[in-house]
């Protein structure tokens, strides 16, 4: 999968891998703004939890 | 370089594993974020509200008057905690259900413990970590610091009396007269603030006794030790 992903990268290695890390942060970004703020809110409640 | 080997056959095994893989580290990600992203962001939140907020209702109504019909989640005061860093301000919200009060608004009232300046006990919780953890440092709270509560009545001084760390089962804590309180006695204005213990845990509870020491109106203003912080 991920090697897949490797070699449909254009340019030499330096390209790729300055583009894996590009890809990276992006998905770390949709991550922390967009994905894990709606997961935290969808969380069932434990009345017993105040921590 | 080395010769070029062929590359790898994708084989459906191989996908599920990495697949795996992401998924764990996506959970891993996922706690980081909980614990050094999202923490830090709610408590600037949550301090940022509490400094712009002002509890007084336009109408300037008697807080007697409406705290019987507070709906969960609705602000009904503020919280000075010097102790907790120099400005620390949060909004106090009715109940304490997670979803609406504790994870949004930051510290909430004991739905059934009294208001604050009232005879009994003006009971409260927030979260020990995560959050914006309004109360992390709970623990540190010690003889003579002095804690506000403001409503629309004015402002409430409370002063620190004990600390204990109680099972989570143990809710006679937050009762009017509560029996772990040594010292408390019926007629007494207590409040008390609860929180998680240890960090990042929900096996006990940390509970702090605090005890009314000066009540001002909203004509009077802030008692002078905390007004002196504000302007600061």
């Amino acid at each position: 999968m991920y090697s897949l992903l490797y070699r449909i990268l254009p340019g030499g290695k330096v390209t790729k891998v300055l583009l894996l890390i590009a890809l990276a942060a992006a998905v770390l970004a949709l991550l922390f703004f967009l994905v894990f703020p709606i997961v935290d809110s969808l969380i069932p409640e434990d009345p017993s939890i105040n921590g | 370089m080395g010769k070029r080997t062929a590359p790898k056959r994708i084989t459906a095994l191989s996908v599920i594993g990495e697949l795996l893989i992401t998924a764990g580290v996506v959970l891993l990600l996922y706690v980081g974020w909980q614990v050094y992203i999202n923490d830090p962001v709610v408590a600037n939140r949550q301090q940022i509200q509490a400094v712009r907020v002002q509890p007084t209702t336009p109408e300037q109504k008697q807080f007697s008057q409406i705290s019987k019909n507070l709906k969960q989640g609705k602000v009904f005061g503020k919280l000075y905690v010097p102790r907790f860093g120099g400005n620390y301000q949060r909004l106090i919200g009715q109940g304490t259900i997670q979803a609406i009060t504790l994870n949004k608004i930051g510290p909430g009232h004991y739905i059934g413990s009294e208001w604050p300046g009232e005879v009994g006990n003006f009971a409260i919780a927030a979260h020990r970590t995560s959050h914006g953890a309004p109360f992390n440092k709970l623990d540190t709270l010690t003889t003579g610091d002095l804690v506000y509560v403001e409503t629309n009545d004015g402002w409430f001084t409370y002063e620190y009396r004990r600390t204990k760390i109680v099972d989570p089962s143990d809710i006679d804590v937050i009762s009017q007269v509560p029996k772990e309180f040594e010292g408390a006695i019926q007629g007494g204005r207590y409040m008390t603030m609860t929180s998680c213990h240890p960090k990042w845990s929900n096996k006990q509870r940390i509970v702090v006794w605090l005890e009314l020491k000066e009540q001002r109106t909203r004509l009077q203003g802030p008692p002078d030790s905390l007004a002196s912080r504000l302007d600061e």
